[in-house]
């Protein structure tokens, strides 16, 4: 990419990106009501009594600016972008808002992603094809993990496509603002709840069109970058209402406020204006809740996640109105160039290039290594571990420059700590690291490994010499006689990352590569399985020293010295047969309510009989291509099982642990793989693909 | 540049106060220079303070290792006397239910608070793990629109409860455990200062019992201090009321011999001190697993056994007979498995 094109273009977009949500976040303090100083559509939509437009110019001045930087200095920034406010916006930005895409091929999203987006817009604006489509395409639902690019592509697209994003935010209460601020329009007015004050918003948003477009709306609360420059789009009609701060779904009465509001704006055949929702998945890296794993409080305490299901209401989750695009975690190449560009990007701006520290490729492919596909935490762990001032810059970028070539030519290891602190995630290299120290089951007098460096030799000589010779055993425990450890449990605790349960279970994911017969994997197995059973389902009754036990037990059962083959530490699959767990068991739940609306079916089938005994049917008619009989398509979450892998069919490649969910022991790794009457018969010969896990 | 440097450590009229501040207080560090332990993070935290905009981070790690003093030192570093204006924090005794993250968190982001250009206010979010998910939530969209004015500075101790959403908005830096050495040093600095008599075994048992915990490790030299006057080991375990370290490696060393008389003896002794059976199972544990002179598969069934123990006490069985039961099965590994048949 031409770098100078860029970073212009950049700088626009920067710019009017910054005015619009200075804007945007003026709006949103509108409750206290001394803010107005134009026209504001948003919060006039999201309040009743909205177009006062008097006594809001001579309070200007005590409005409460969000911006540090305020008006002032904003504007000139708007008109004539010197280098100087470059540089200094550029010291109190983010990166991950410095750097933000601009234009598609910016995008680290998978170019299908972005297309089925793409498709989506033009058909909820045009209509599609034959023009027809445009009635079902009223809400999109965005998933997929945290840091995908999900809102960004949307807004990257908004630009190409030329549409507005109106969106939602959750207003301050404006009875917390009466007690210590002078409020002399609210006075009269009844307090109004966010539900309704959402519900308004959302009917109006998506219907009333002419008033707002005229008034040259979309510049003030647009999300898109150029809008505030750009004149008047061509068809000012077109318009996105966006929402992503959504109201606290996990409250049930908002919920169901929420969706009912959302459903009379989906089904009111007036609303000339798609909604986009963008919903995070939460858990979907286990990360979020990998504690409740061996408790599993999803099960319990209902659903405290916010997912496709708990925001749309179940009317709508599989109506045509509805399409869902999920995103995936950022491929590592993408990421990679992404995060190349911004390197070179922000290294070659404001001529710091050779004053400082670069990152290497080698500490690109680390962040990308360990960010697990999201790209805002990679973009965050590289601006946290190379930020430089820009304002102090020749005194400090010099000094810091100096001490990063020192650093980096002392060794490369530096980098790597450095990284380490910045970038502690579960799934990430530090605990990969742990995990090869474990496995690799060092002990007193292993020969180096070929590949061992003089230094590396000297320092395990020096482990060994502080290392006493444990006493023996007596003569009828001989065969658990093992050379003194080089691994220190006690240090290895402290520097974990992760919990016990979790690194059981990466180590249950990984150990068979490590072992050489059969005892040896049952001895792992059996220290494993003593520790997961061991204690109940919450922390109170877990065994206390399961770390401990964990790593001496595997210590101790794993052959000394370990063969080297070339062994990878690899993720455990339980977090995706957990995900597919859930999605079997959404699956379930609609065919039970589909069930319930259609009487005649029979409306008194339980979740065990749907699982056992409907699924099959479910296949048959689905292999069938019947279209007389429409059950909800996630139906094949269960009824279809398919066991093969890496493959692009239509369904996800999904295990057979989910079928039985319900059934389901909820601690019981063994019993999720229980086997069910449907399975499909070439499935069997193929359920090698599942790993034990 | 620091500014609050002034404040110091060891202030100079400590001894003018009647009543004594708690040394944690007065000994908290006030520059991130001062803190201890994780050099890595501290010294990327440093470049931050000077060079300013500081992305959202969460610190996450085990009670006392000194979170919160470093976004503590970390605020005023960056903000200095604007700190009173430009800091929010909240912790866990604060209300923080949505309608707070909604409204005082919000109207803070946008007030106006002149700062030098790469600062920016801070909200402090201490045990942000014990913040509800819906809460969170509607924290997560905050942090992104503020960005530009606000940051966010969360500390916690697991960091797998906050939403994945605000982990991917944040860097996240994980404290290690303070290691022994680390905590002992402070424990010398502050000895020196307030002329404390001490000798080696005192500090080595405020460490035993501190496990990595300074905060620990301060107060119990305090309590030992203003108790006794004098910081020796018996002392520290007087205050602390743990177990005397000795009598149970005694009772492990009988247990490896097999001598179950021995071992119930002192397991008696401890009883009748009236330690309650979680200090006595938790002191096992601790000197087992640092025990050197059993072999590690010894070592290994024994932890098995003190963690069944323990999970059983912690159930609400603490008695004396889980106890010997505990000693009785350590001790029958010592002998032939032949004894046992029938």
């Amino acid at each position: 990419m031409a770098p100078s094109s860029y970073i212009i273009s950049h700088r626009e977009r920067k710019t009017s990106s910054q005015l619009s949500q200075k804007r945007a976040s003026i709006f949103d303090s509108e409750p206290s009501s001394s803010k107005k100083q134009r026209l504001k559509p948003l919060s006039a939509l999201s309040k009743p009594p909205v177009f006062d437009l008097t006594g809001s110019q001579s309070n200007l001045s005590q409005s409460s600016k969000p911006t540090v930087k305020g008006k002032a200095k904003a504007y000139p920034q708007a008109l004539g972008k010197s280098e100087d406010e470059d540089v200094t916006r550029e010291n109190g930005t983010l990166w991950i808002d410095m750097y933000e895409p601009t234009t598609e091929a910016e995008l680290a999203v998978h170019i299908r992603k972005v297309n089925d987006v793409k498709q989506w817009l033009r058909e909820a604006f045009e209509g599609g094809p034959s023009g027809k489509l445009r009635k079902y395409r009223k809400v999109l639902a965005l998933t997929g993990p945290a840091g995908t690019a999900k809102t960004t592509t949307l807004r990257v697209l908004s630009h190409e496509l030329d549409f507005s994003i109106m969106e939602w935010r959750n207003s301050v209460d404006e009875r917390f603002h009466k007690q210590d601020e002078y409020d002399e329009k609210g006075n009269g007015l009844e307090y109004e709840g966010l539900s309704d004050k959402f519900h308004a918003f959302l009917s109006r948003a998506t219907s009333s069109n002419s008033i707002l477009s005229a008034t040259k709306a979309s510049s003030s609360y647009s999300y898109s970058p150029s809008s505030s420059q750009r004149p008047l789009s061509r068809d000012q009609g077109r318009r996105v209402v966006l929402l992503e701060d959504l109201p606290n779904i996990l409250h049930p009465p908002t919920q169901t406020a929420f969706q009912s509001s959302l459903y009379s704006a989906v089904m009111n055949q007036g609303a000339s204006f798609p909604i986009v929702i963008v919903i995070s998945d939460a858990g979907a890296r286990g990360e979020s809740d990998s504690d409740g794993l061996p408790s599993q409080t999803w099960k319990g305490k209902g659903r405290e996640v916010v997912d496709i299901r708990t925001v749309l209401p179940p009317s709508l989750l599989h109506s045509p109105y509805v399409t869902q695009i999920s995103f995936n975690a950022i491929a590592p190449t993408l990421m990679k160039r992404a995060l190349q560009n911004i390197v070179s990007t922000h290294f070659s701006t404001t001529g710091r290039k050779g004053k400082c520290k670069q990152p290497s490729k080698e500490v690109i492919d680390l962040i990308t290594e360990t960010s697990n596909g999201d790209i805002r935490s990679a973009i965050m762990s590289l601006q946290f571990a190379y930020t430089t001032s820009a304002t102090e810059f020749p005194l400090i970028s010099s000094s810091k420059g100096a001490k990063g070539r020192s650093k980096k030519s002392e060794k490369a290891v530096n980098s790597r700590a450095l990284l380490e602190v910045t970038s502690r995630r579960e799934q990430n290299l530090v605990l990969f690291h742990l995990l090869g120290k474990i496995l690799y089951n060092k002990r007193k007098g292993d020969l180096p490994s070929s590949s061992a460096s003089a230094r590396d030799v000297q320092r395990e000589k020096e482990i060994d010499m502080q290392l006493n010779d444990p006493p023996r055993l007596p003569s009828y425990l001989s065969e658990h006689d093992r050379r003194a450890s080089r691994v220190d449990v006690e240090a290895l605790y402290s520097d974990t990352p992760i919990d016990a349960s979790l690194l059981s279970l990466y180590i249950q994911q990984n150990y068979t590569q490590y072992c050489n017969t059969l005892d040896e994997c049952d001895g792992v197995i059996d220290w494993l399985s003593w520790v997961d059973s061991s204690g109940g389902e919450s922390w109170l009754q877990a065994n206390p020293h399961q770390f401990h036990l964990v790593t001496l037990g595997t210590l101790h059962s794993l052959p000394s010295p370990v063969t080297r083959r070339g062994q990878k530490p690899y993720k455990p699959e339980f977090f995706d047969n957990l995900k597919g767990l859930r999605e079997g068991e959404d699956g379930l739940r609609d065919v039970q309510e589909w069930l319930h609306r259609h009487e005649t079916l029979g409306a008194s089938w339980t979740r065990n009989e749907i699982a056992l005994e409907m699924g099959s049917v479910l296949k048959a008619y689905d292999m069938a291509g019947s279209t007389s009989f429409k059950p909800p398509h996630t139906h094949r979450k269960f009824s279809r099982l398919e066991f093969v892998r890496g493959t692009t069919t239509v369904t996800d490649p999904v295990d057979d642990k989910e079928v039985t969910s319900d059934l389901l022991d909820v601690d019981g790794d063994g019993e999720e793989r229980r086997d069910d009457p449907e399975k499909a018969p070439g499935g069997w010969l193929e359920s090698d693909d599942i790993e034990d896990w | 540049m620091v500014s609050s440097s002034s404040k110091g450590k060891a202030p100079a009229n400590a001894n003018d106060l009647p009543y004594e501040l708690p040394w944690v207080e007065k000994y908290r560090p006030q520059v991130l220079d001062d803190i201890v332990g994780n050099n890595e993070t501290i010294e990327r935290l440093k470049v931050i303070a000077r060079d300013g905009n500081c992305p959202h981070i969460i610190i996450s790690g085990m009670p006392g290792i000194g979170k919160t003093t470093s976004i503590h030192c970390l605020a005023h570093q960056l903000l200095g006397d604007a700190y009173k204006e430009g800091v929010l924090e909240l912790n866990a005794s604060d209300e923080r239910g949505i309608d707070v993250v909604r409204n005082k968190i919000k109207a803070f982001a946008q007030k106006k608070v002149t700062l030098p250009p790469g600062r920016h206010k801070v909200v402090i979010l201490d045990e942000a793990d014990s913040m509800t998910p819906g809460a969170q939530q509607a924290l997560r969209r905050t942090m992104e629109i503020f960005s530009n004015t606000t940051r966010f500075a969360l500390a916690c101790n697991m960091s797998n409860k906050i939403i994945e959403p605000i982990q991917s908005r944040c860097a996240i830096l994980r404290y290690a455990k303070l290691r022994d050495a680390e905590v002992l040093k402070r424990l010398l600095e502050i000895c020196e200062y307030e002329n404390i008599k001490y000798n080696d075994d005192g500090l080595t048992a405020l460490v035993f019992t501190a496990e990595g915990d300074m905060r620990q490790a301060i107060n119990n030299l305090q309590s030992t201090h203003s108790g006794f006057g004098f910081v020796s080991g018996d002392n520290v375990f007087k205050v602390c009321d743990q177990p005397h370290p000795i009598i149970v490696q005694a009772i492990i060393r009988a247990c490896t011999k097999g001598d179950i008389e021995a071992a119930m003896e002192k397991l008696n002794e401890l009883w009748n001190q009236g330690y309650s059976a979680v200090d006595i199972i938790v002191t096992i544990f601790r000197v087992t697993k640092t025990f050197d002179e059993i072999p590690e598969y010894t070592k290994l069934e024994y932890i098995k056994e003190i963690g069944f123990t323990h999970m059983r006490i912690l159930e609400g069985v603490g008695t004396l007979i889980q106890l010997g039961g505990l000693m009785a099965r350590l001790c029958k590994m010592y002998h032939k498995p032949e004894f046992f048949k029938i």
